[in-house]
This record gives C-alpha cells, sequence and structure tokens, in this order.
C-alpha cells in the first residue's frame, strides 16, 4: 500500500513538473512561397487546437514553435539553429522548399533529432549529378518523409495519362529546378508508354522574371495540335497560361498544369474551365476524415482548405502527437518506433511509414495524388475513378 | 598627414575585427547553447556587409550596378565547377572563384563602363540574366544545368560521443564560417581604406562628380571604373563561393537571384555611400532590426522592417553615417555658441 502511494505520489509530482512538449516548425511564411507557407501553419494550429482538446500530449498541451524560413537557405538555417538551441525542440515538423532542405542537411545531422518533413521533394534520384534529399538523408533513423518524392508524382501522373489514352502530349515547362527535371522525367515516361511528345518547350516562369507572355509557345502548341498539352510551372504562371491558351484558340482535347500549388480563387476565372491538376487533398473527398477535416478547417479559418499543404500539415503534427503518446514518453529512440510501426489517421485516409528508393520512412506514394478538373468553378476529382466526384470533360 | 590618416583607419579597423573575431567565445561563454544560433545571425550580418561594402566600392565611382547577383552567381559556381570537374581541395575554390568574377567583371566592365547612369544598371541588370542562361544551357555534367549541383561543407567538425554536446559541433562550425566570412569582411574593409586613403579616392570622386572635368584633369574615367568594379567583383565573388559551400548547393535560379543585388545596394544608402564604415554600420544594425522584428512581430515583420527601412531612407538622406555627421555638426555649432556666450559675458564682467 505504502509503494503503491508512493509510485502515484512520484506520478503525480512527475506530472505537475512535466515539460510540455514542444515541436519546433520550419515554414516559409513570407516570401515567394508564403501562400503555401500560411497554408501549413493553418493545418498546423487546428491540429493542435484538437490535439489540445484531446488532451495534449503526455498530459500536458502541446506546444509548438513555428519559425518563417522564407523558403531561403540561409534563413531556414538560422531559423532551425534557434529551435534546437534557444527553444530546445525535440521534433522538427514543416518544410517545403528542396533547396533550404539541401542546406538544412548538414545541421540536421549535427543535431540528429526527429525530423519530420512535408517538403523537399527533390530524391535527386536518376540524376547522377546531384544528390537529392532522399540520397542525402533517407536512411538516417531519424529522418520521416512524409510528402511524396518527385519520382512519385510523376508515377501518379503515368497512371493518369496511361488511363487517359491520349496519342500525343505537348510538354511547357518552366526552364529552372523545378520545371526541367520533371519534364525530361516526364517525356522519358510518356514515350515509354508509346505516346508521342509532340512538343517539349521552355519558358521562363512569372515567378523567376519571366513576362507571363506564353503566346509564341502556345502557338507552336496549336501548330503541333497534340491531345494534351501538360505544362509544368508555378502558381502564377496558371492564370495567363490557360487566357492566352483561350485568347489564341488553341484547344488541345485536355490541358493538364503542375504547379505545386494553385492560387487561391482560382476557379472562379472562367479560362480555367476544364484544365486539370494533380493535388494531394480536396475538401470535397468523400471520405469522412476528408469532411471533417474540412468542416473543422472552416470553423477555425472561415474558409475551406484550397492547398493540400494545409492537410500535409494537420497530418504531420497529429502523427507526432499520436506517436508520443504512444510511446510514453519523448525518448527518441521510442518515438521512433512508434511513428515506424503506427498506422495513423489523416484527411487523405489511413496511412503509415514504409520504405521508398532509399528512405527508410517514406509517409505517402504516388496514392497520395488526385487528378481533379476546374468545373463550372468549382474543383471536381476526376481521377482514380474510385474517388471521382465527377466525370472528365474534354475541353473540345 | 595622410599616412597617418591610414594608419588610425587600419587601426580602427583591426580593432573592429579583432573584437568581431572574439564573438564566438563571447558569445559561447555567456549564452551557452543558445551561442549557434547568435552565430548564425552574426554569419549573416557580416556575410551582407561583405556585399554591401563591395557594392559602395562601385557606387564611389558614379555608377548604379546591379551585377552583384551576377558576380556573386559566377563565384559559387566557379567553385562549384571547379570541384565538379578535377576535385581540387576545397579551399581553392575561394580563391579561383574570386578571380574568376574579375575576368568577368572585366569583360562586362570594358563593354558597358562607357554606358551612364540607367543604361548601365540595365546592362548590368541582364548580365545577370545572361549568365543564368548560360549555366543552364551548359552541359549537365557541368554546371548540372536547371537542378544545379551540390558541394561539400568548408567545415564538418565530427561530433564524439561523450567528449562534447552535440550543440558544440554546430558552434564549432559556425564559428568556422564566422571567422572566414570575417576575413573576407576584413579584406573589403583593407580594401576600402586603401581606396579612401590614396589618391584612388580622388578619381573616384572626381570621375563620379563629373567625367568630363576628370578627364580634363587627368583622370582615365573608363579605367577607374573598371579598377572600381573589378575590386568589388573579386570580393563578392568569394562570398559566393563561400556561401555555395555552406548551403550545400547551387542552382540557377537562386544563385543568380537579383534579391543579392538588392541587398547588396540597400544596405550602403541605409548605411552612408562612399564610406567604409556606413555599409558595415547598416548591415548590422539592419540584421539587429530585422531580427528583433522577427522576434517581436512574428505576422508581418516584414512590413514593418520595410516600414523602417523606407522612414530611415525618407528622414536620413545620407544614411546612417550622414546622421551622425549632422548630429556631431550641431553639437559642435553648440558648443562654439557656448563659448561665443561665455566669451561675451567674460568680457561684460572684466
Amino acid at each position: 500500500m505504502k509503494k503503491l502511494f508512493a509510485v502515484l505520489f512520484a506520478a503525480a509530482v512527475g506530472l505537475a513538473f512535466a515539460q510540455p512538449v514542444t515541436i519546433g516548425i520550419l515554414s516559409p511564411l513570407t516570401g515567394g512561397a508564403a501562400g503555401t507557407g500560411q497554408a501549413q501553419r493553418a493545418g498546423f494550429e487546428l491540429a493542435l487546437k484538437e490535439i489540445n482538446e484531446a488532451g495534449g500530449v503526455l498530459g500536458q498541451p502541446l506546444r509548438i514553435v513555428i519559425e518563417d524560413d522564407r523558403a531561403d537557405p540561409a534563413t531556414a538555417v538560422a531559423a532551425f539553429e534557434k529551435l534546437m538551441t534557444e527553444d530546445g525542440v525535440e521534433f522538427i515538423a514543416g518544410g517545403f522548399s528542396s533547396g533550404a532542405t539541401l542546406a538544412l542537411v548538414e545541421s540536421f545531422r549535427t543535431f540528429q533529432p526527429i525530423v519530420s518533413w512535408i517538403g523537399g521533394a527533390s530524391s535527386g534520384i536518376g540524376n547522377d549529378d546531384f544528390e537529392g534529399i532522399e540520397e542525402l538523408l533517407g536512411e538516417e533513423e531519424w529522418f520521416f518523409h512524409i510528402h511524396p518524392w518527385d519520382y512519385q508524382n510523376v508515377e501518379a501522373t503515368f497512371g493518369f495519362i496511361r488511363d487517359l489514352g491520349v496519342q500525343s502530349v505537348a510538354v511547357l515547362h518552366e526552364d529552372g529546378a523545378f520545371g526541367t527535371p520533371g519534364a525530361a522525367g516526364l517525356e522519358a515516361g510518356v514515350e515509354a508508354m508509346g505516346i508521342d511528345v509532340a512538343l517539349r518547350e521552355a519558358f521562363t516562369s512569372t515567378l523567376t522574371g519571366g513576362t507571363g507572355d506564353f503566346r509564341a509557345t502556345l502557338s507552336k502548341v496549336g501548330a503541333a495540335n497534340p491531345d494534351m498539352l501538360y505544362w509544368i510551372g508555378y502558381d502564377s504562371d496558371a492564370q495567363p497560361l490557360s487566357s492566352q491558351l483561350k485568347e489564341l484558340g488553341v484547344a488541345p482535347k485536355y490541358v493538364f498544369g503542375a504547379p505545386p500549388g494553385w492560387p487561391t480563387g482560382i476557379e472562379q476565372a472562367p479560362e480555367m474551365e476544364c484544365v486539370m491538376g494533380l493535388i494531394g487533398y480536396l475538401p470535397n473527398l468523400p471520405n469522412p476524415e476528408a469532411v471533417a477535416f474540412a468542416e473543422a478547417y472552416r470553423a477555425m479559418h472561415g474558409t475551406y482548405p484550397d492547398n493540400y499543404m494545409a492537410a500535409l500539415a494537420y497530418t504531420q503534427l497529429w502523427s507526432y502527437a499520436d506517436a508520443i503518446n504512444a510511446a510514453g514518453t519523448t525518448d527518441q529512440a521510442a518515438v521512433i518506433e512508434k511513428l515506424k510501426t503506427m498506422t495513423f489517421r489523416s484527411p487523405m485516409g489511413e496511412w503509415s511509414f514504409k520504405p521508398s528508393t532509399i528512405a527508410k520512412h517514406q509517409g505517402f506514394g504516388a496514392d497520395m495524388w488526385l487528378v481533379f478538373q476546374f468545373q463550372n468553378g468549382v474543383r471536381e476529382i476526376v481521377w482514380p475513378a474510385d474517388r471521382a466526384t465527377a466525370p472528365l470533360a474534354a475541353c473540345r | 598627414m595622410r599616412r597617418r590618416g591610414l594608419f588610425l583607419d587600419l587601426l580602427a579597423a583591426a580593432v573592429f575585427v579583432g573584437l568581431l573575431a572574439a564573438l564566438p567565445a563571447a558569445l559561447r561563454s555567456a549564452y551557452g547553447q543558445a551561442s549557434v544560433s547568435y552565430l548564425a545571425l552574426g554569419i549573416r550580418a557580416v556575410g551582407l556587409a561583405v556585399l554591401a561594402l563591395s557594392w559602395d566600392l562601385v557606387a564611389r565611382t558614379g555608377q548604379l550596378s546591379l551585377a552583384h547577383a551576377a558576380f556573386y552567381g559566377a563565384g559559387a559556381y566557379a567553385a562549384a565547377v571547379l570541384l565538379k570537374l578535377t576535385g581540387a581541395p576545397l579551399w581553392l575554390g575561394v580563391p579561383l572563384a574570386g578571380a574568376v568574377a574579375a575576368v568577368m567583371a572585366l569583360g562586362l566592365g570594358a563593354a558597358t563602363l562607357r554606358l551612364y547612369g540607367i543604361y548601365f544598371a540595365i546592362a548590368t541588370l541582364a548580365f545577370a540574366e545572361v549568365l543564368k542562361t548560360v549555366v543552364k544551357s551548359l552541359p549537365f555534367a557541368i554546371t548540372g544545368g536547371s537542378v544545379g549541383t551540390n558541394l561539400p561543407p568548408l567545415f564538418r567538425p565530427v561530433f564524439v560521443a561523450g567528449e562534447m554536446e552535440r550543440w558544440e559541433v554546430a558552434f564549432l562550425r559556425n564559428r568556422g564560417y564566422f571567422l572566414v566570412y570575417l576575413g573576407l569582411l576584413a579584406l573589403a574593409i583593407l580594401v576600402s581604406v586603401l581606396v579612401q586613403r590614396s589618391r584612388l579616392r580622388y578619381a573616384f570622386t572626381a570621375v563620379r562628380t563629373n567625367e568630363a572635368v576628370a578627364g580634363v584633369m587627368g583622370v582615365n574615367p573608363a579605367r577607374t571604373k573598371l579598377v572600381a568594379f573589378v575590386i568589388s567583383s573579386v570580393i563578392v565573388g568569394m562570398l559566393g563561393a563561400i556561401e555555395a559551400h555552406r548551403f550545400g548547393s547551387v542552382n540557377p535560379d537562386a544563385t543568380f537571384s537579383v534579391h543579392t543585388t538588392v541587398l547588396a545596394l540597400v544596405t550602403p544608402i541605409f548605411g552612408g555611400l562612399y564610406t567604409t564604415v556606413g555599409p558595415i554600420l547598416a548591415a548590422l544594425v539592419l540584421s539587429g532590426v530585422e531580427e528583433t522584428l522577427k522576434r517581436t512581430l512574428s505576422d508581418g515583420y516584414l512590413v514593418a522592417y520595410g516600414v523602417v527601412l523606407v522612414v530611415s531612407i525618407l528622414f536620413m538622406p545620407r544614411g546612417l553615417i550622414g546622421l551622425f555627421r549632422r548630429l556631431a555638426r550641431r553639437e559642435r555649432a553648440r558648443r562654439a555658441e557656448e563659448g561665443t556666450r561665455a566669451e561675451a559675458l567674460g568680457g561684460r564682467d572684466a
């Protein structure tokens, strides 16, 4: 009896003096990627509210410290080192830019906290002259990568194109680190499927100093007359490119855009009608977790989530909370073990960490991606068929 | 008199650099593991000072150069390509970066330095875009094309379990980079002081004030501007190489970013143009202000920072140095007035 009392007393004292668990987050809250960073923040805030309403982590309210990394290497390194040395966090979340992630590799290796990352899709696989994030960090036991890798994004696209049954594709891509390798991979994969690449042309994105005048390039697309136009660029290219297509009367049967995100409210623009794109989450997904997330997000932020990064951030924070609670401790080895073995819930459905090409712990793969199409001012899911909310419409 | 002035300037610079060199140890003993992140901020501030002072050297000849991103990128890529093609020792890339940037400055300068004002500015701005396109177009095996290429770090201290904490490894790495950046700043200060205390200063000022008159006085404007342009490019080229190693990779869009040029010209304007102290002071102040705002106003800190910058430039058209000079003049005038009054009173008493 005395022993039991002593144990209970020690536990009560321990709880009274327990430090709340703090998770440090790096997000691009300002700069060119601020739209994505703010979406991430909105997702983190919702998850934090729900986690703490559900009892927190290890009996204490969970704390998060969000640092703005501006998607900039220098800022990201300073912000990460602040989180590790001033804020004393043991768990790192967030992430977006591959460039900033590459700059963080040395610091990650030095401190070796648990890093759960929803950015940095650049794997480096298939490029002998460049080591990407999967090649540099994938084998580390403490590194968990939730967002699909670049080759998994392409894999999803191939699946869609194969199902579409097109005969020819024109590929337009921005001429930077995002568009060029993506277009090369797409061209090789499409040709391997026996589909003709009628045109492949680079442009300078409006994000990297381009003028936003795509008319000359689009005229070539018109002359090539492909079944499908596939463009890889940035958010800011979506509207000028789509409106100039309409202006020139260039009308491939299908138009597919692959920016990392889409501008808020762009579905209302008439020129976007029938344009398709890849996305990780949409509020009109029918599964109950997706609906619950969309409604909770709207209740907290006043709008439905329009950037899949909000759902990924929400998913990421919940996975940390569940794993630490299941471990019953913040001990790194115990939390890693739970992260590796548990199945987590998310707006996109159940998921768990599995090995990818190199990485030991990869969250989502090609199966996360959905193809949506702008139809009457709404993003309707048109692929895969089992999750479609509307049939695919041809542009002509 | 000029030699005495030069000696005093160099002494002051040596004291300043010496004090900064002692900063890592002071931070470590005062803040322990938090010194790692303070040192990271120090690296950014010193890097900005190098960028600003090197830009100011060109501004002293009256040229609005927008080529800093080009030289920074050229230096970064020179180090990366050297490593990729030859596997040369890491540190060889840094001086080579300066040399490559100098050669590019010679070529660009010879072609553009006869242009004036906005025409020169546009030509130099275009140069960064040209280099970016060249880098993207070169064979993938050389520059990595649009994707870029990786570089190893200049410092990779090894963690030894039981002998040190993990933060100490980060501290050693940051201290290494801080001292390298500081070395580059010392070089920039040395060049700036030598220019200010030599006949070059008169040549620079004459060219800036009136090229025709400078020519009549025997100063060769084109050559003078070229000297400033090349010196400046060497410093910023080396900075580009060091940062490429620090961040682990180069890629065309990020490495030739116009953001580098904007930082390089805004900072000395805020501090006070055509001086050695102004750009350095501005870099330290602006870095401190930005970080303070970031920590106190997590939302909208960049708006507040922009307001601080715009208001400062509006009310301090000659920068921080101009403000200090104005205050010093006022103080001297006040003392002179007091002295006159005292004399007058003394006269009456007599």
